[in-house]
């Protein structure tokens, strides 16, 4: 039969035997799934994989969390991750220079000696001010407010909401407010500030008393802002150098606040809300800060039973800074805001890392080491066992006591063992598995060729003198084709476990990504005990599902094939 | 009343490749102490026809039509359980081909021999012994022959126990598939010789299946001969062998070699039908040097030559 | 026919015995090694334009005979003396001649002339299925021969030979059958495969081991009659083994009869058939039934008893003694010569002897 034939008589029985061209039809779609990678998933995540922390914080993605499409499941909706974009800004700024401003200034500071101050005369006015301004170290007094608006739908809270700041240039000095303010307000109206010392009542954004000092140590440290030393045309000052980020993280700074200890500080920041909900606070909290912050005034609330509080959330940034001369305006902006909930198609991580990229790219490692290792091995183990069996005498003996000897070896630990010395890359792996995997098959074939061997034809064969070499090629090997296809389909399943395992001992190549690699991730972070179903079970399901294709090929081989059941 | 009436059976194979007419429409009647020999090459339904007497048509074959009247009764009417009990063995016994092959290697002959009379006449193991020891005298053994294990035995020997194996229940019919196939030429002399006895002395009705015609010579008194799943020659021996009149027996008779004249052997050309496609009209005219017109269109009927003789051939009338 | 004088085959004192394995008791107290004895001590000729028959009953020996013919197993002992061609005689080397041109085939030779040999001796096996790989097609059945010994420098060439070959085993239009598969043609058209095969590379031996036990009765003779028009058309000598002495008589020319690995009696067709010398023969030509049916009313009487021994414990004197209804004192203790009764008719048996 010429090969178009024999293809179309391929098809044909394939038709015959179902799970034949089921077995197909999956492997097609699972090849073309793998060269589909970049159009599925963006190729960067997979290169950023392992040990590019930045690459993934700048991506903000929560960590663990699960499937965005568990909403069409799920009774209770969760909030989906997103950017929020209504930010309302407002930037002032009051010039000293300006004798208007330096009034409005006065006004704020001292109402009174403002008053006195207006009904003076012009030019006693004017004298006044500029002995002012030889006192005031600053030049420029500055008020920026940024509002970012969050309308919680969801019937749960998010996972957190983080807001990036772009700030700076602040300088901080002895004796120098720079005022910062975060308020956070609540459908309900309760507003609370995040910033320990400050107000909630903002009426006048001019007066100091109701910001925080950036000065404070303390207040750095709580929210993280690095300060360096910059040059200004004053010499060099110490300040929070322009472009800095202030990435204020809801959750974290709330943890960090509730898990403290401190019930002075607590209730600092939560007095309105604990008021609210006749509750008091006398020792650390155990709730989730976000359920904490979103949910209703009532009983229950510090131990997180409160419900939710559905409605429209601002965060308010409010800043009054000083300029002093010699340094630039400073600069602000909410850079993003971003609210964090469920996320994408397979979830996340615990370092909030995109599972679905991870899934779909190891794909692609678990059908190249599992086709290279079952067909090379099984090549190999078939060629072995045809030449040992139909050799026979001392050459077959020599040749099973050597398999013999290899397939009783200890597989695990020689693993281990061989994965330390030779490092583990991937392609190491694939070729210890062929090492340890050709054996198996050669046990089977050496008793299908003693058999075949007895055959008349292969008599004949040797009647016309053909020799030993043209007898095992054009003669046994054809008789044992079938079988070694349906192996190597049946041994591609165990290929792709073997290297799972070892990535889930801790032996994988620690450079690429394959699903052994995931589960290990999973098995380390805890992740069943954590509930986090969707970091456990795709891979495993992946595993099993390019098992079954497999199997569904071989078997359908072995139907078809096999020359004992060729009609 | 005749021992054996089969009527018009069909036999057919229900196939994925098609419908297998393995016996098509075969009739004959069978006396009691009478031996039938039915003679055929491979694939003319002989065998199947065999089976369909005992009720043990291999799937996917079935019983398409037609009666089998074992002593007034249809077994083609009877139920598995029924044909289990009543009649399979001790009715009807078989010797199936290659069975002296067939014997389990690690059961001794008596254990074996033990079984049917244990099951089938509820008999304990030390009666049963005295009445195997009784047959397998009866088929030339002798008694220590019980203890020992088939592979102990000759070719020869295997047989004769399957033999013994097959009269233990006295039955009424023994049907006997190519008993001789796989021995030598001595030893099939001594077994035919046996059967020659068996049938002397125990009066049973059998059908000898072969496909060597010398051999039905030294045991039948009727003689069918099969072809294409369709009996196309039947009467006696002496009638089917000194005056052969369908030309497939005609050419059968002179393909055999005779040891003991001169005369030279012809063959047959072709080979036989494909009995899912068979040749319409008569099956045999692909091959027939007398074929005619009617023969592509007419399937010939059975007809009868002289008192007895019957044959299925265009050529009388 | 034409007859050659000289034999082609000359065999003298072909033995072939296979050792049984040894159980722990018998290597311990070094008991001596036994043997199965299947060939033991076996002569005879053949000659161009003839067919030799070895006939016997299953295990006397007659398929290893063959089988050491074509050199499919190697002789323990004894000569095959095989008569090559001019044309190939003039290709292997001085030494590895016998004498008077006869290369003996037992002894190890080296590779070239023995693959050179082979192509003179061809075999055609009993079963026409199982001889031919069910995976090739026919075509690649015919053509294995001519790549296996460079015969044909083109496929164009090659295909010549095999359309041929077909057509001389009646498997016409050749290109109707070049394609098929085994198990697409009868038992018939397989044989006839196998046949074509064995004639493509011309040999001068052809061994035909039960070439027609498993076809069809009513087209034995087809391929029996093939066998005679093929050795018509070439110089062809036949060693035709069979167990069945009816088709034996019909087909050839001289018979040797084998009982436990020695040939009891061998002659020309018409005197071991018509005039039996030894016990044995006579025994084998009294059990073939006839298509008489008034046989049916007498027993055949066949005058032998008990069965065949087995080859690993032969009995002693005269192998066949303990079966023969003739058997004396002396046939229990020395093993008979052969004797010629008549020119070219040979007995092994005492009761031939003058005392």
């Amino acid at each position: 039969m010429s090969s178009v034939e024999r293809i179309r008589w391929f098809l044909g029985e394939l038709k015959r035997v179902k799970s034949g061209l089921v077995g197909f039809i999956l492997l097609f779609i699972l090849i073309g799934i793998t060269l589909a990678f970049p159009l599925l998933a963006n190729p960067q995540d997979i290169a950023n994989w392992s040990g590019h922390g930045e690459y993934w914080d700048q991506k903000m993605l929560p960590k663990l969390a699960p499937p965005a499409w568990i909403n069409v499941f799920s009774p209770v909706k969760y909030p989906v991750t997103r950017d929020l974009h209504s930010i309302k800004s407002t930037y002032k700024i009051l010039n000293m220079s300006k004798d208007k401003d330096l009034m409005t200034y006065l006004k704020l500071q001292n109402p009174q000696v403002a008053k006195a101050l207006e009904q003076l005369p012009e030019s006693q006015r004017k004298q006044l001010f500029n002995n002012l301004r030889k006192n005031l170290n600053f030049n420029y007094l500055v008020f920026a407010n940024m509002s970012v608006t969050y309308d919680l739908k969801a019937d749960a809270p998010p996972s957190n909401l983080i807001v990036l700041v772009k700030m700076g240039p602040i300088v901080l000095r002895k004796g120098f407010v720079q005022g910062i303010n975060i308020l956070f307000t609540r459908p309900d109206g309760i507003t609370l500030t995040f910033i320990p010392g400050a107000s909630t009542n903002i009426s006048n954004p001019w007066d100091t008393n109701i910001y925080g000092d950036l000065n404070n140590v303390k207040l750095l440290t709580m929210l993280a802002l690095p300060t360096s030393i910059i040059n200004t045309s004053e010499g060099q000052v110490k300040a929070i150098a322009p472009n800095t980020t202030l990435r204020f993280s809801i959750r974290d700074y709330m943890a960090a606040i509730i898990n403290s200890g401190n019930p002075a500080l607590i209730n600092a920041i939560l007095a309105p809300l604990i008021k609210s909900a006749n509750e008091s606070v006398t020792s650390s909290l155990f709730v989730d800060p976000m359920a904490l912050l979103m949910s209703k005034a009532t009983k229950g609330l510090l131990e997180g039973n409160a419900p939710i509080l559905k409605g429209e959330y601002k965060i308010t940034f409010m800043f009054l800074v000083k300029v002093p001369k010699g340094v630039s305006l400073p600069q602000f902006k909410v850079q993003r805001a971003r609210v964090l909930g469920i996320y994408g198609l397979m979830g996340t991580d615990v370092q909030g890392r995109d599972l679905w990229p991870a899934l779909v790219y190891g794909l692609r490692w678990a059908l190249i080491i599992g086709v290279t290792v079952a067909v090379i091995s099984t090549l190999i183990g078939v060629m072995y066992g045809v030449i040992s069996g139909y050799m026979g005498g001392y050459i077959d003996l020599v040749m099973t006591r050597i398999a013999q000897i290899v397939y009783s070896l200890p597989v695990l630990p020689l693993l281990i063992i061989l994965t330390y010395f030779f490092g583990p890359n991937i392609w190491n792996i694939v070729w210890i598995l062929i090492a340890f995997g050709w054996v198996g098959i050669v046990f089977t074939v050496r008793s299908m060729v003693l058999q075949i061997k007895e055959n008349l034809y292969v008599e004949a064969a040797r009647a016309i003198g053909a020799s030993p070499w043209r007898i095992i090629f054009k003669h046994v090997f054809p008789q044992i084709l079938p079988y070694t296809f349906a192996s190597i389909a049946l041994s591609v399943p165990g290929a792709i476990l073997a290297e799972a395992g070892l990535s889930f001992l801790g032996l994988g190549d620690p450079n690429i990504v394959t699903w052994g690699k995931i589960l290990h991730s999973a098995q380390a972070a805890g992740a069943t005990l954590k509930g986090a179903w969707w970091w456990v079970i795709p891979p495993g399901l992946g595993i099993a599902i390019v098992g079954m294709t497999f199997v569904f090929i071989g078997y359908a081989l072995d139907r078809i094939l096999n020359p004992r059941l060729i009609r | 009343m005749a021992l054996l009436e089969v009527k018009e059976l069909k036999t057919y194979y229900y196939t994925l490749r098609g419908v297998v007419r393995a016996v098509d429409n075969v009739s004959f009647t069978l006396k009691r102490g009478e031996v039938l020999g039915i003679a055929g090459e491979s694939g003319c339904g002989k065998s199947t026809l065999a089976w369909a007497l005992l009720g043990l048509i291999p799937p996917p074959g079935k019983i398409a039509g037609g009666s089998v009247i074992l002593d007034g009764t249809d077994i083609t009417k009877l139920s598995e359980n029924d044909l289990r009990k009543k009649v399979r063995w001790k009715k009807v016994s078989m010797i199936f081909q290659g069975a002296m092959n067939a014997l389990t290697p690690v059961f001794t002959i008596e254990d074996q021999l033990a079984e049917p009379l244990i099951i089938h006449k509820g008999m304990h193991k030390n009666e049963a012994r005295e009445r195997i020891a009784e047959m397998l005298k009866a088929v030339g053994l002798d008694r220590t022959v019980m203890k020992r294990y088939p592979h102990e035995l000759s070719g020869g020997q295997k047989q004769r126990v399957i033999i013994a194996m097959a009269l233990l229940l006295n039955p009424d019919l023994v049907i006997a598939d190519e008993p001789t196939t796989a021995l030598d030429v001595i030893v099939q002399a001594q077994i035919m010789n046996l059967f020659k006895k068996i049938k002397k002395e125990y009066n049973i009705g059998m059908i000898f299946i072969t496909h060597d015609l010398s051999l039905i010579a030294e045991i039948a008194d009727k003689v069918a001969v099969m072809y294409a799943g369709k009996i196309v020659e039947i009467g006696s021996s002496d009638q089917v062998f000194g005056n052969p009149r369908h030309p497939y027996t005609q050419g059968l008779l002179r393909s055999i070699p005779r040891i003991r004249s001169k005369e030279k052997i012809t063959w047959i050309p072709g080979v036989p039908p494909d009995l899912v496609r068979p040749p319409p009209g008569c099956r045999f005219f692909p091959r027939c040097k007398y074929v005619k017109e009617r023969c592509r269109k007419e399937e010939p009927e059975l007809k009868e030559v002289e008192s007895g003789h019957f044959v299925a051939c265009h050529l009388y009338g | 026919m034409r007859m050659m004088s000289e034999p082609v085959v000359k065999v003298r004192d072909l033995m072939k015995y296979f050792p049984l394995r040894r159980g722990i008791k018998e290597i311990i107290t070094m008991k001596p090694r036994r043997f199965v004895k299947a060939v033991d001590g076996v002569s005879f000729d053949m000659h161009i334009g003839e067919v030799f028959c070895l006939v016997g009953e299953s295990g006397c020996g007659k398929t290893t005979t063959g089988r050491l013919i074509t050199r499919l197993l190697e002789p323990t002992g004894g000569h095959i003396y095989y008569k090559p061609t001019k044309e190939v005689a003039s290709q292997i080397p001085e030494k590895c001649f016998a004498e008077n041109g006869y290369v003996d085939l037992a002894r190890k030779l080296p590779k070239h002339v023995d693959k050179l040999l082979r192509r003179e001796i061809q075999i055609v096996f009993q079963d026409p299925f199982g001889s031919l790989d069910p995976r090739m097609k026919v075509y690649d059945i015919l053509k294995e021969p001519l790549i296996v010994h460079g015969v044909g420098s083109s496929e164009g060439e090659r295909r010549e030979i095999i359309y041929r070959a077909l057509s001389e085993v009646k498997l016409v239009p050749p290109e109707q059958f070049m394609n098929r598969y085994p198990h697409m043609l009868s038992g018939g058209q397989r044989q006839r495969v196998a046949f074509a095969r064995a004639m493509i590379l011309k040999p001068t031996v052809v061994v035909a081991d039960e070439p027609v036990s498993m076809l069809d009765v009513s087209i034995r003779a087809e391929i029996l009659q093939l066998m005679l028009d093929l050795q018509a058309s070439r110089d062809l000598a036949y060693l035709f083994i069979t167990h069945d002495l009816a088709v034996a008589s019909y087909l050839c020319t001289r018979i040797a009869v084998m009982y436990l690995g020695k040939i009891v009696e061998m002659g020309s067709t018409d005197d071991v058939i018509n005039n039996p010398q030894h016990p044995y023969t006579k025994a084998l030509i009294a059990a073939v039934p006839e298509p008489d049916p008034k046989n049916r009313f007498k027993i055949r009487e066949v005058p032998i008893k008990g069965e065949v021994p087995s080859a690993a414990a032969i009995p002693p004197g005269c192998r066949f003694h303990p079966r023969c209804p003739y058997a004396m004192d002396r046939c229990s203790k020395e093993e008979p010569p052969v004797l010629e009764v008549k020119p070219g008719h040979y007995v092994s048996c005492w009761l031939h002897t003058k005392k």
